[in-house]
């Protein structure tokens, strides 16, 4: 199953694919918040001036009315005025200023200076006409255009209110109050009425159009909307009854806010339920506050359509990413796998399989080249090796003949002379190697005398064997050449033919004897051998010898002869050092003492038992040491005459 | 008028019939002519039965204490949810303000048969012709003095020398009352029901209702923890507000007739208090109709003011009874006060004898 974690493609694709993703996720969220960041920024100014301006317009509009009022006034505190001049002057100033409704002049009852009559001359515009309403009977000493100046002693826009004589029509009227007196005599004269229809105020912040949905609205000195896109709110609602209709504590405290003169750049629920941003500031010289409401969404469309369109792009240009760098990656692993098949059929065997073919110069073509001469060196290799075993299948076949050559060259039938009752021989050699440079031999040089000998060449395997043939051959030629051979002389002949072509060195030890086995005479002599074991009565001992120098060193070397007697039922015992040599895993030498020991104990058995007792003891002492060297043995009972 | 146009249809059904056998465009022109005889006959049928039901009910006209609001919606929804209708009343709502003339002028110029007039107002009415109370709808005083807190009043004495705005007229009648039982010296500065001069700093108390101008005030900007209010009810000045009155002439003329409209009148208020918000909806559509400011949260306030203020006095009395307490305490207060000169009868008041 292809796992992340088994395949280099997947995992290499997956790790850029989300890496990628990830860089890019940061960067557009990042885009996109600092665009709206600065959207804001850019907002909050824009809708500054944007107000401002607003503002501007309509304070220029109301100062004018404003110096109007104040100027009437004081002229006519000033002034001295008929009747006839009073209503003219009020009627050229209506008709002087289109966005004036009405003007007229309260006077106050308790005035002193008798009144011009009627007490309130008033002019009002409808249409084009300017309509002369005075009322006699209209106490207007407790509406709020009379009351509130004259208590407060100053100009005072009021709230605006609907029109007495057609409450269709709203107005907010400009009261300057005039006072006459001085100091404790100080008493309100009359009051400068100028009323100005709402429409013509709020015309301008009613057109103001934002965005798609934005909008702008103004509030009374209560609160209360004086012009709004939802109709429904003009004059009946104040934004803090819509505060609780609604249930919304932050629209009443914004509310709070702006009757307090305070300006801000807030963000906003609307009426509609959109999210917006809402610049407001006061209108100072009327006490109103002038709002504009900034839809997020609408503000925000234009960021909102590029980052999806960023990401749009992104998105292509990760999976296209993701696409080209599956490829690429492929194109590393595919040799890769197809290398790997191949090693799985080269490791089973099969040199000649063809590998996939060298695609360019970079790393995986190296690659594929490099195992290409691999295989080459791994296929001459592995021939040679096949060439160098067969060859020592060989050499192993030819060991093995020369090992069967050899062993059958020394004399292997026991018991050799069943006819001849006095004698008792048992023989072994065990090579070290396939082939060994021990031999023992033994035969009747006449009908009395029976010749035996043991020889130990220097050194193993095939160069001792080789050498071990030529010795045993001259050993036997030159003891069958006399008549009455004798040990020492036999010794002497062959030194000197080995001693001659010996640019080897070899030398070989030898220990030779005859024996009358009518007298039990033993004539012997020794070339520096080990000493041979006599067994006598369930006893054995080392058999004092001469030393003698090996054979092939020196060409003039001598040798001396001895003798001994042998008594029926004693065993004479020859070996080579292979045996005394024996080790153990720990090194010690098995020893003469030993095979001593070991000889009296199996004095009493036959030869050839005898023979593997000591075997077997040499065996356990070794305790699985491998063999050092070739382990020779000859023994030989003498059992004397006997009786025919 | 029936009896005359029925035989004309039968007539003119005779004619249809024989016309039969003329020819197929004459007897469809003949037929357009009849469904053209026949639809007015048709039209006054259904409209004559109405007629006759109209024709039975009775006229009232009611004189409100002031401008349409939920002040009286009891006797809106009994005329919008057709309560009159069933009492066999055909009812008209006439609104009170400065402009009109008071409740009082129009029952005695018989503008009116019924008027919405508050208890001490009533009682004044000592002479001719006659006054009949019928029903107490508002069972306790509604007033106040309402100022900002920063002006450092903790007790009604601290009122000595500012300026308080106080009505004219009957409802400016329990503040006079409030202001000279408990002797405040204050400035008293004429008002009219606009809480403008008060918000303005003209005056520093307002004379208000706490169902009507306080909330108001509150949806002008300021909070409640920036008010201090002094109520009349806590400071022994407990005056009953609106109740239903008639002349006695008015009583003796049809007695059925003026129960019939009480007990309407008393229905249409438990309307109202059991649906508050399909009453409030319906102020708020007819204020508007009538060209006044109205907004849905003040008038659910004032309806649930309403609501409270006209919880039966005493346990066991339900909306509308007079307590005797109340009317003595009342009583007392003005004769105290000389508004009166005598003290009334509890039953020849409520009664009528």
């Amino acid at each position: 199953m292809i796992r992340p974690g088994n395949s280099i493609a997947l995992t290499f694709t997956l790790v850029v694919s989300i890496c990628t993703t990830l860089i890019f996720s940061i960067a557009i969220g990042y885009f996109y918040y600092q665009s709206r960041v600065m959207l804001e920024r850019e907002l909050e100014q824009n809708a500054a001036n944007l107000v401002q301006s607003s503002i501007n317009r309509l304070e220029t509009t109301l100062h004018s009315i404003d110096q109007m009022s104040e100027d009437l006034a004081l002229s006519l505190a000033t002034g001295q005025y008929s009747q006839s001049n009073l209503l003219d002057l009020l009627r050229k100033a209506l008709h002087s200023k289109p966005g004036i409704h009405g003007i007229g002049v309260a006077f106050a009852p308790e005035s002193s200076v008798p009144p011009i009559t009627p007490q309130m001359p008033y002019f009002f515009r409808q249409g084009r006409q300017l309509i002369y309403e005075p009322d006699a009977n209209f106490d207007y000493t407790n509406r709020d255009w009379y009351q509130i100046p004259k208590e407060l002693g100053k100009k005072h826009w009021s709230e605006p209110y609907r029109s007495e004589i057609n409450y269709t029509t709203l107005l907010t009227t400009c009261s300057v109050p005039i006072f006459k007196g001085e100091g404790a005599d100080r008493h309100i004269w009359a009051m400068m009425v100028v009323d100005v229809s709402l429409e013509s105020l709020t015309r301008l912040v009613a057109s103001i159009r934002v965005l798609e949905s934005g909008y702008g609205f103004l509030l009374s000195p209560n609160g209360t909307y004086l012009t709004h896109p939802d109709r429904q709110l003009i004059m009946h609602e104040t934004i803090f009854s819509r505060a609780e209709s609604r249930n919304k504590p932050e629209l009443r405290v914004m509310g709070r806010n702006m009757l307090r003169g305070e300006s801000h750049f807030v963000e906003h629920i609307n009426y509609r339920n959109h999210r917006t941003w809402i610049y407001y500031a006061p209108i100072r010289s009327i006490g109103w506050t002038l709002a504009v409401v900034f839809p997020e969404e609408e503000l925000y469309a234009d960021v909102h359509t590029l980052t999806l369109s960023v990401i749009a792009i992104a998105l292509a240009g990760i999976a296209f990413l993701t696409f080209a760098v599956h490829a690429i990656s492929r194109r590393i692993t595919a040799p890769l796998i197809e290398l790997t098949q191949v090693s799985s059929k080269i490791a089973a065997g099969n040199f000649s399989i063809e590998l996939p073919a060298v695609r360019g110069h970079d790393e995986v073509g190296r690659l594929t080249m490099a195992f290409a001469s691999m295989i080459c060196d791994l296929k001459a290799y592995i021939r040679d090796l096949t060439e160098t075993m067969i060859a020592k299948e060989r050499i192993q076949t030819e060991l093995k003949m020369a090992t069967h050559i050899q062993s059958s060259l020394l004399p292997r039938l026991f018991p050799p002379f069943p006819d001849r009752p006095e004698l008792d021989i048992y023989a072994s050699m065990d090579p070290a190697k396939e082939v060994g440079g021990d031999f023992y031999d033994f035969f009747l040089v006449d009908e009395q005398h029976l010749c035996f000998l043991v020889a130990d060449v220097a050194d193993k395997g095939v160069p001792a064997a080789l050498y071990m043939m030529v010795a045993k051959t001259l050993l036997k030629a030159e003891c069958q050449r006399w008549a009455m051979p004798e040990p020492d002389r036999i010794l002497t002949e062959v030194n000197a033919i080995l001693a001659v072509d010996n640019d080897n060195c070899m030398f070989i030890t030898v220990f030779c004897a005859i024996l009358n086995t009518s007298s039990g005479e033993l004539c012997f002599a020794n070339a520096g051998h080990n000493p041979p074991l006599l067994v006598r009565n369930a006893q054995a001992r080392h058999v004092p010898v001469q030393a003698g120098l090996v054979l092939g060193v020196l060409p003039d070397a001598d040798y001396t002869v001895e003798r001994l007697w042998l008594e029926p039922g004693d065993v004479f015992f020859l070996y080579t050092d292979g045996i005394t040599e024996a080790v153990n895993p720990l090194g010690e030498l098995y020893g003469e003492e030993r095979l001593r020991l070991a000889m009296e104990q199996a004095a009493h058995q036959g030869l050839e038992e005898m023979n593997h007792s000591i075997r077997n003891d040499i065996v356990l002492y070794a305790e699985g040491a491998p063999q050092a060297d070739d382990i020779t043995m000859i023994a030989i009972r003498y059992k004397g005459q006997q009786a025919p | 008028m029936l009896l005359i146009r029925w035989p004309l249809a039968l007539v003119l059904a005779e004619y249809l019939a024989g016309g039969a056998v003329f020819t197929l465009r004459r007897s469809l022109g003949k037929g357009l002519c009849a469904v053209l005889l026949l639809l007015p006959l048709l039209v006054e049928f259904a409209f004559a039965g109405e007629e006759q039901e109209t024709a039975s009910r009775k006229n009232a006209r009611l004189m409100l204490g002031w401008q349409p609001q939920s002040q009286f919606a009891g006797y809106y929804m009994a005329k919008e949810k057709g309560i009159y209708a069933r009492y066999n009343l055909e009812v008209s709502l006439i609104g009170g303000g400065e402009a009109n003339a008071s409740p009082l002028q129009a029952l005695q110029d018989a503008e009116a048969e019924f008027a919405v007039l508050w208890l001490p107002a009533a009682l004044r009415q000592e002479g001719a012709p006659r006054l009949l109370h019928l029903a107490q709808l508002v069972q306790r005083s509604s007033l106040a003095l309402v100022g900002r807190k920063t002006l450092d009043i903790a007790t009604l004495a601290d009122l000595r020398g500012r300026k308080v705005g106080v009505w004219s007229g009957e409802a400016g009648l329990p503040i006079r009352i409030f202001l000279e039982k408990h002797q405040l010296q204050v400035r008293p500065v004429p008002q009219r029901h606009s809480i403008n001069l008060f918000l303005r700093g003209g005056v520093e108390f307002a004379s208000i209702a706490y169902h009507n101008e306080y909330h108001s005030i509150l949806m002008s900007g300021l909070d409640a923890d920036e008010l201090q209010i002094f109520t009349l009810r806590e400071h022994g000045v407990n005056l009953p507000e609106d109740g239903l009155y008639t002349l006695a002439s008015t009583r003796q003329r049809d007695p059925a007739f003026v129960q019939a409209f009480v007990s309407a009148s008393l229905e249409g208020w438990q309307y109202a208090f059991d649906h508050p918000e399909e009453t409030v909806d319906t102020m708020v559509r007819i204020m508007r109709k009538a060209g006044l400011s109205a907004s849905l949260s003040h008038q659910r306030w004032q309806l649930e003011q309403m609501r409270q203020l006209m919880q039966p006095g005493r346990p066991g009395a339900v909306m509308g009874d007079l307590c005797p307490e109340a009317f003595h305490a009342t009583a007392s207060l003005l004769l105290e006060q000389g508004y009166i000169s005598s003290m009334p009868d509890y039953h020849s008041f409520v009664k009528g004898q």
